[in-house]
């Protein structure tokens, strides 16, 4: 399977009269764009605002972020958006220095914030990017959770709809993903076999029954299996919460992996999985996630990552400890919450952990001239740890006292981040 | 540059010049200026700050009459109008290492005014207070006075400009424990992938986050008699009455409920409430028994088959909880079933 990843380099992003990129600038034709996302009878209203780089400007409520993508062949997130069919192999345009940006109300926590500016820029890359923000506003009555499904959708939608505006230019970097199949997959023998188990949900917190995470399906009772790395760049998956779809879409890991394959490494696959809520079900998954890493990716050590909370602890344990049980080795990335928690779960055998950083670390972040999403937001400014949800609201606008796991892309569990910890 | 800042020097009687073991028994006192020591922090300082004054107290007085001790020696420090209190350097002296501790400690949470200590790793104030203060580590060795003095001075500065401080290494200070976030020069993804190779190749690597040291527990010895025993019902899932009267975290819990149980044959869903974070409690408000078995144990204690059901079930939500407060959410309640001739406990978790 290969898969091109065409990025055209976008300078600008600006409203205009027809949707199409020139000379590196993206004109969005505003009506038409908002018409295509108000199909949607979910929705009562849309709105889309831009911002840009540099800019004194913040967007609070953000609910999932994605890069603007179209497949040249074939469908665009088959299950979700478009009908079944297959992705990862083929031609793919990428609109570099772009973002789509969804927003909601019903976003549970109010502070999930891109500042275009100040501190926040030195922890998220996103607000280096040209934000395309969507604002949809439901119709009276509409049931939160299928309003929240209904603007992931919409982010979908808005990601295709931009990068088709691409399609007939020649991208100014092209990225080629290739890994033949399991069968063929052979390396030299000095080079370690690296597989990549992915538990890409923890259904701690189920999804909704018509929620399409993994090819448009929802996950539930999902047994681990071999996915091809591309599929997941390429479209397959969007998460249901806890992790934003732009790091499925530019994994880390296995960006990471196909990196150094073939130089100090050699890429064995990926192990899809995810973190089920009984033992029973916990210990299943981690054998069978172990065993195919072993048996048939032949792996010689495995990366794990998680996402969701504390709760998923005990799952990267057990691959851990199953995957060292049987011969491989392990590491695995663990994002840490609170200064003084802890991990709580680390049996004595496991010595090898990476942390993308610590969430509730305070950053305080200026005024800004502008916000996108709401003008005020329900917070207690001097406790960001008070979720109290009748909180009175303050205006966005002014600094805010925040943790950094609420700047949006700062710290990513599936490896993204520019932070390490260490204890003071 | 801003105004110079108020340093206030804490001693025992033997650095502040005024005896031996034998003066041990001197109580607090304060004179203006540096004295002994102070000199040496006074030159550390330098432009930065000036030693306004000096307080001191016996050891043997602070060990015995501590509460006594911190309240006269904390009226004084307001009376000099510090903005910065160093404690110290203790060295290895246990008593003096303990004082210097607990006078920082109040300073900072009763007066609001910055504090930080000096002593050895070993010495028992390190293991008291490090992770309540800042204790600079000045190893046992009194030839240490300067080097040490230098390093508390410019930590001390550090703390009243509020500069981010660095690592305990860089610092000199003994780690509090406390997690903290640094910019990292390679992405957690390329780092994972590093510390595998490195551990296939049998390479050294250092794990981010080190396994945490837990105590451990000695389990209590089997019941002998079910039939005469009296059981608690315990959970961390967050159990609380509808509405939550008395106000239990969803997350970080402080704190555990109460709720009593007596004359209760099943728990009314519409009278109980899951409060928790960390799950989906809509199945738990569906049925609270999912939390805590109160009807088969009734039953159970109806066919006689155990002694008694405890008359108040404990809860608390165990998202995220720190350490501290989990273990002293769980000595309460040990204590309160112990006083109240509890013998076995079923704990569900969730």
């Amino acid at each position: 399977m290969r898969l091109d990843l065409g990025f055209v380099d976008i300078r600008d992003v600006r409203f205009g009269q027809h949707t199409a990129v020139e000379h590196n600038v993206l004109f969005i034709d505003r009506e038409e764009l908002t018409s295509l996302l108000q199909e949607e009878p979910l929705f009562d209203h849309v709105g889309v605002e831009l911002a840009h780089p540099g800019e004194s400007c913040r967007i609070i409520r953000v609910l999932d972020v994605l890069e603007p993508r179209f497949r040249l062949s074939g469908p665009n997130f088959p299950g979700a958006l478009d009908s079944m069919g297959l992705v990862g192999d083929g031609q793919t345009r990428v609109l570099k220095n772009v973002l789509v940006v969804e927003t909601s109300e019903s976003v549970a926590r109010a502070r999930s914030i891109i500042d275009m500016s100040g501190p926040a820029t030195t922890y998220s890359p996103f607000g280096d990017m040209h934000n395309v923000v969507l604002l949809p506003y439901p119709v009276s009555g509409a049931d939160r959770d299928e309003f929240r499904l209904a603007v992931k959708k919409a982010g979908l939608k808005a990601s295709v709809y931009l990068a088709a505006a691409a399609k007939d230019i020649a991208p100014h970097e092209t990225q080629i993903y290739a890994l033949p199949s399991v069968a063929f997959n052979q390396g030299p023998k000095e080079l370690p076999r690296i597989a990549y188990i992915f538990p890409m949900h923890s259904h701690q917190h189920p999804t909704q029954q018509n929620e399409t995470v993994f090819y448009g399906s929802n996950i539930q009772g999902f047994m681990p299996t071999i996915v091809h790395p591309n599929e997941i760049l390429d479209g397959a998956l969007m998460f249901s919460y806890s992790a934003y779809t732009y790091f499925a879409q530019n994994h880390p890991v296995i960006r990471e992996l196909y990196r150094r394959h073939g130089s100090d490494l050699w890429f064995a696959g990926v192990v899809l999985t995810v973190a089920p809520v009984t033992i029973a079900e916990k210990e299943r998954n981690a054998y069978l996630a172990a065993q195919l890493a072993k048996e048939t990716l032949g792996a010689d050590g495995i990366i794990a990552t998680k996402i969701g909370g504390g709760a998923v602890d005990t799952d990267l344990m057990m691959i851990y400890s199953r995957a060292e049980e049987m011969g491989m080795k392990a590491t695995l990335i663990i994002m840490e919450r609170y200064p003084d928690t802890g991990i709580t779960f680390v049996p004595e055998n496991v010595n090898a952990l990476v942390t993308p950083g610590l969430t509730r670390d305070a950053v305080a972040l200026p005024a800004v001239d502008r916000v996108i999403g709401a003008d005020t937001v329900s917070l207690d400014n001097s406790n960001p740890d008070n979720t109290d949800p009748t909180l009175s609201p303050v205006a966005a606008r002014q600094e805010l006292k925040v943790w950094v796991g609420d700047i949006v892309g700062a710290i990513s569990q599936v490896g993204a981040s520019r932070l390490t910890t260490y204890t003071s | 540059m801003g105004e110079k800042i108020r340093v206030v020097h804490y001693l025992n009687q033997f650095f502040a010049q005024i005896g031996g073991e034998e003066k041990g028994g001197v109580g607090p006192g304060g004179k203006e200026g540096p004295v002994g020591a102070g000199r040496a922090l006074q030159q550390a300082l330098g432009e930065r700050g000036d030693v306004v004054a000096t307080i001191f107290c016996g050891d043997n007085y602070f060990a015995e009459r501590q509460q006594e001790a911190t309240d006269e020696l904390l009226r004084l420090l307001a009376g000099f109008k510090a903005g910065l209190l160093i404690a110290g350097p203790a060295f290895e002296s246990g008593r003096y290492g303990v004082a210097c501790g607990a006078i920082c400690q109040a300073a900072e949470e009763r007066l609001g005014i910055l504090a930080l200590a000096g002593m050895d790793e070993e010495n028992a104030g390190a293991a008291l207070y490090r992770k309540k203060v800042y204790i600079v580590n000045s190893s046992t060795s009194v030839t240490r006075m300067v080097p040490t003095l230098q390093r508390m001075a410019d930590l001390g500065m550090k703390l009243v400009e509020r500069t981010p401080l660095g690592t305990p290494e860089e610092e000199g200070y003994l780690a509090r424990g406390v997690k903290r976030n640094a910019f990292a020069a390679k992405p957690p993804a390329e780092r994972a992938v590093d510390m595998l190779l490195a551990k296939i190749r049998g390479k050294p690597f250092k794990s981010e986050i080190p396994a945490p040291k837990f105590q451990p527990n000695k389990p209590a010895a089997p019941l002998r008699d079910l039939s005469s025993a009296v059981i608690a019902l315990v959970t961390d899932g967050g159990l609380v009455p509808e509405g939550n009267p008395e106000r239990m975290e969803p997350g970080r819990p402080t704190r555990f409920t109460t709720i009593p149980i007596a004359g209760l044959d099943c728990l009314d869903p519409n009278e109980f409430d899951a409060v928790h974070s960390g799950y989906d409690t809509a199945f738990a408000n569906r049925d609270p028994h999912r939390l805590v078995p109160l009807d088969v144990m009734r039953e159970l204690e109806q066919e006689g088959v155990i002694g008694k059901v405890h008359e108040f079930v404990h809860a608390t939500g165990g998202a995220h909880a720190a350490v501290e407060n989990a273990t002293r959410i769980g000595q309460g309640i040990a204590e309160r079933l112990k006083a109240a001739g509890v013998t076995a406990v079923i704990l569900t978790s969730t």
